[in-house]
């Protein structure tokens, strides 16, 4: 039944291809909605069918164990099926805006179901009371106590359920093995729940709606569908970036209109954040993993190269789910927030944290950092105080181990004497504007940087901490350096990703100060880079790669 | 919008037109493990050939076996149909169930990992072989083709590497050619190597996977199909290493358990083909020479024996007179 719907489905995608490459010959535009707009309902709502059934055929004989596994990763066939589905819908069919929040609502829930249908029953308890949440404390305004409540309820629910899937399993865990070390048995079961995808990312979401809203910052919003639609938004929906509501949900109030020139920029930036996710972070995955499966059998020189490696596919990994998010919102007329600087070129580690995952860190400076009395006017014990929460929160945020724990505390150690010494501040903006290269001073302190936030994604890592010292210790033994025993098809591997990664530091260094890659060239040279990078991507797709933030 | 369609298509087109460059200047190696798909499948198909011992599977059949050993002993012919796991159970069955009739003994001994998951549906090799015969094509299911659409590029990328291999005269796949196999289908390049470590290679299988009962239900319709055409069928449980084996261990319970439901019992246990680690040449389900010699002794005195054996459910009871 469910290869019939698909196979069916391909085949009116093929039908609807020919007929878009007719259409666009024969002069059809968008406006004209007799002529390209009836073609569309009638493939995209015949496409939509096939889709959907095809999906819930999946979810049931996944449901009936037939070791059927689902999920719509940006790097899937499906999603490749599915983007045009809901393109040529959202532009062609439901133009009115309250008829294309309404389509962003159904295809990110169908987007989020495809991993797991009671997922949706999550995020839909999560949008219904944040939604409700914001409709009361604006309703009673005058009442500040029953505000308080009413936030402090809504903050608590949400946490309650971001706690239970993510955390209470590891804390469970973590207390019966500290209290079995004084001999004391204590009978808590683990829950064993599975994880909801990107769970962390739209509770911080619906957190922020409803702690603007009663600040203030924000009107609450009276639109179920277009809150839901800014909740469950499928293009940043389970790896960010963490929209606030005062960027986000305004934008789904305001009618859209399609724009060739910021469709293009979002196809590029798609391309360009496939080409670090596959080619990089997927290049780089093989090596590390194999690394990683046996320390003790590699040499210093070795586990050196898979440090920084990771670096690199950690960057490829989420950057590239970033630029492919931030693309495809500019596909629908949405403009998203930036989450990533190029944060490789930091030159202290304050720096490299105003770059990495911008959202995320800007979100613990509005809503924990600064309520907690933030690093100024307060005394010393305070501001450490609140460095080290933010950095522990951080790395709790990350997952539920104490790997991520460390590393937190680790970035809180390096960023103290920053602080302390007040040159936390001291690099802000373009690294070396007008020069082609860093002077040495900056090459010096970028390297220094780099190798500092190198340790810590060892630590990152881990499976457990003990398997990070291992690594560390072993890559710190002197005596172990040579040349590296990978073998024949990793070094090619390595070769093929050391070109790659050559490749984005020089073109992302060179293009530092804009927010796309490969502007301001020639038009046939764009063109060119454009198509290899393409080529480069699909040479070095390989299916069932996920995204590593998935987890988090 | 209309430019914005065109701007696309110009650009897929392009993409495209790059890809099929790269199949015409840098084709499949001539010497590639894969093509020896079709030499199995001809001996096969050959109509002039009589009643044969068939051993099918993944790797760890073409690995596992000294037919030579086994034909001397037993006095029938015998083949060795089994290549790569990686094209999964259900092409490896479907290509070969084609060739059998009535006199052969079939010793199917599919990896542990088909069962699970989707895993019988293929990975890359199942592209190399499609791409380079497009009517194996033809031979998928839905999830099949999917998988060789899916695993193409790397296809692509696979020839790329090996031209740039070959330029610089950098061998990183030594042993995997279709010139290192016997004429019985066994390979044999490895022989005369020392035993390649693979402990601590990320398992592609899951301590504890998800069964993929579908699939299940449709191989013991087929074999059903194969003893109603005159096949001897004889499920022998695939050589594996002992520390994958007990790693394994929940998922091959389950196997042996729901074939024996199904009527198709191992003709011995899982425990028996489970060797030490030190028997496999580069994965734990590579033997080695001696290993694939132990293998085939214990084969031999199976198929020697099976009268003995007790179990109401064997698939094995053969009145095959030469054995």
């Amino acid at each position: 039944m469910v290869y019939i719907h698909i196979r069916r489905g391909a085949f009116a995608l093929l039908v609807s291809t020919c007929m878009g490459i007719f259409l666009g010959a024969s002069g059809c535009e968008a406006s004209d909605k007799f002529g390209a707009s009836r073609f569309f309902v009638y493939i995209s709502l015949v496409l939509l069918t096939h889709v959907i059934g095809a999906g819930t055929s999946l979810m049931v004989s996944h449901i009936n164990g037939d070791g059927t596994t689902l999920s719509m990763l940006f790097n899937s066939l499906e999603f490749l099926l599915y983007l045009p589905i809901v393109f040529s819908l959202y532009w062609f069919v439901f133009n009115q805006i309250h008829w294309q929040n309404v389509l962003i609502v159904i295809a990110s829930y169908i987007f989020y179901g495809y991993w797991d249908w009671r997922f949706l029953l999550l995020i839909a308890t999560t949008t219904i009371f944040s939604f409700t949440a914001g409709v009361l404390i604006e309703r009673f305004e005058t009442r500040r106590t029953l505000r308080k409540v009413i936030s402090g309820l809504n903050i608590i629910i949400n946490l309650l359920i971001l706690c239970i899937f993510k955390y209470y399993d590891f804390f469970v865990e973590s207390f019966v093995e500290l209290f079995s070390n004084f001999n004391i048995k204590i009978n808590w079961t683990t829950l064993n729940l599975v994880l909801p995808v990107g769970i962390s990312f739209y509770t911080f979401q619906a957190l922020s709606y409803s702690i603007d809203v009663y600040k203030k910052k924000l009107p609450a919003c009276r639109d179920v569908i277009a809150f839901s639609a800014y909740i469950s938004f499928f293009p940043q929906l389970v790896a960010g970036p963490i929209e606030r509501a005062t960027n986000l949900l305004p934008q789904f109030y305001k009618s859209r209109h399609f724009d060739y020139n910021q469709a293009i920029l979002g196809a590029r930036q798609i391309l360009w954040g496939f080409f670090k996710k596959i080619v990089i972070a997927d290049g780089a995955a093989t090596i590390i993993d194999n690394i990683w499966c046996n320390i003790e059998s590699y040499n210093s020189t070795t586990l050196i190269i898979g440090a920084i490696l990771f670096a690199f596919q950690i960057y490829g990994d989420f950057s590239g789910y970033s630029d492919i998010a931030i693309g495809l919102a500019r596909l629908f007329g949405f403009t998203l927030v930036k989450n990533f600087d190029l944060p490789y070129i930091s030159r202290d580690v304050a720096e490299f944290w105003r770059r990495w995952h911008i959202s995320l860190n800007k979100w613990f400076i509005d809503y924990i950092y600064i309520p907690l009395g933030g690093g100024s006017r307060k005394t010393l014990f305070v501001t450490i105080r609140n460095v080290f929460v933010i950095f522990l929160l951080s790395g709790l945020w990350h997952g539920a181990n104490w790997t991520y724990i460390v590393w937190g505390l680790y970035h809180a150690i390096l960023f103290i004497p920053l602080l302390l010494f007040r040159r936390n501040r001291n690099n802000i903006g373009v690294v070396a504007p007008n020069r082609l290269i860093p002077s040495l001073k900056d090459s010096l302190q970028i390297l220094v940087t780099f190798l500092l936030v190198t340790i810590g994604w060892v630590i990152f890592r881990a499976e457990s901490l003990q398997d990070g010292w291992l690594y560390l210790s072993r890559m710190a033994d002197i005596s172990q350096i040579g040349i590296p025993n990978l073998d024949g098809r990793l070094l090619m591997q390595l070769a093929e990703v050391s070109i790659a990664i050559f490749i984005l530091i020089i073109v992302e260094w060179y293009y530092r100060a804009e927010n796309i890659v490969l502007v301001n060239i020639p038009p046939i040279t764009q063109w060119i880079c454009w198509i290899l990078i393409a080529v480069w991507s699909i040479l070095f797709y390989s299916p069932n790669q996920t995204f590593i933030y998935f987890q988090f | 919008m209309k430019k914005f369609i065109h701007t696309f298509l110009l650009f897929t087109i392009l993409t495209l037109g790059v890809f099929v460059i790269i199949s015409i200047v840098l084709p499949y190696s001539k010497d590639g493990y894969i093509r020896e798909q079709f030499v199995k499948m001809d001996l096969l198909s050959d109509t002039r050939r009589g009643p044969s011992i068939v051993l099918l599977g993944g790797s760890n059949c073409a690995f596992g076996y000294k037919s030579d050993l086994l034909e001397n002993s037993l006095k029938v012919p015998v083949i060795n149909a089994g290549l790569h796991a990686g094209f999964g159970l259900k092409l490896i069955v479907d290509d070969c169930f084609r060739y059998l009739h009535s006199g052969d003994i079939l010793v199917l001994s599919p990896e542990y990992s088909h069962f699970f998951e989707e895993h019988t549906y293929g990975e890359k090799p199942l592209a190399e072989l499609c791409y380079l015969s497009q009517d194996y094509f033809r031979l998928l299911c839905y999830r099949q083709r999917m998988v060789v659409i899916e695993n193409l590029p790397a296809v692509f990328r696979s020839n790329i590497e090996n031209a740039v291999a070959t330029q610089f005269n950098y061998q990183f796949q030594s042993i995997y050619r279709s010139s290192g196999f016997n004429r019985y289908g066994d390979f044999i390049a490895h022989r005369d190597k020392n035993n390649v470590s693979y402990h601590g290679r990320i398992s592609v299988h899951k301590h504890e996977s998800k069964p993929n009962i579908k699939y299940f239900k449709e191989l013991v319709s087929q074999l059903d199909t194969l003893r109603h055409r005159g096949v001897e069928v004889v499920l022998y449980p695939p050589a594996i290493a002992h520390s994958e084996f007990i790693t394994q261990s929940k998922n091959i319970d389950w196997v042996k358990m729901s074939l024996r439901k199904a009527g198709y019992s191992f003709i011995c246990t899982p425990e028996e083909t489970s060797y030490s680690d030190n028997l496999f040449y580069d994965t734990a389900y590579h033997l080695s020479d001696y290993g694939a010699e132990k293998h085939t002794k214990k084969l031999i005195a199976l198929l020697l024996n099976h009268k003995s054996i007790e179990s109401p459910h064997c698939a094995y009871k053969s009145s095959y007179t030469g054995l």
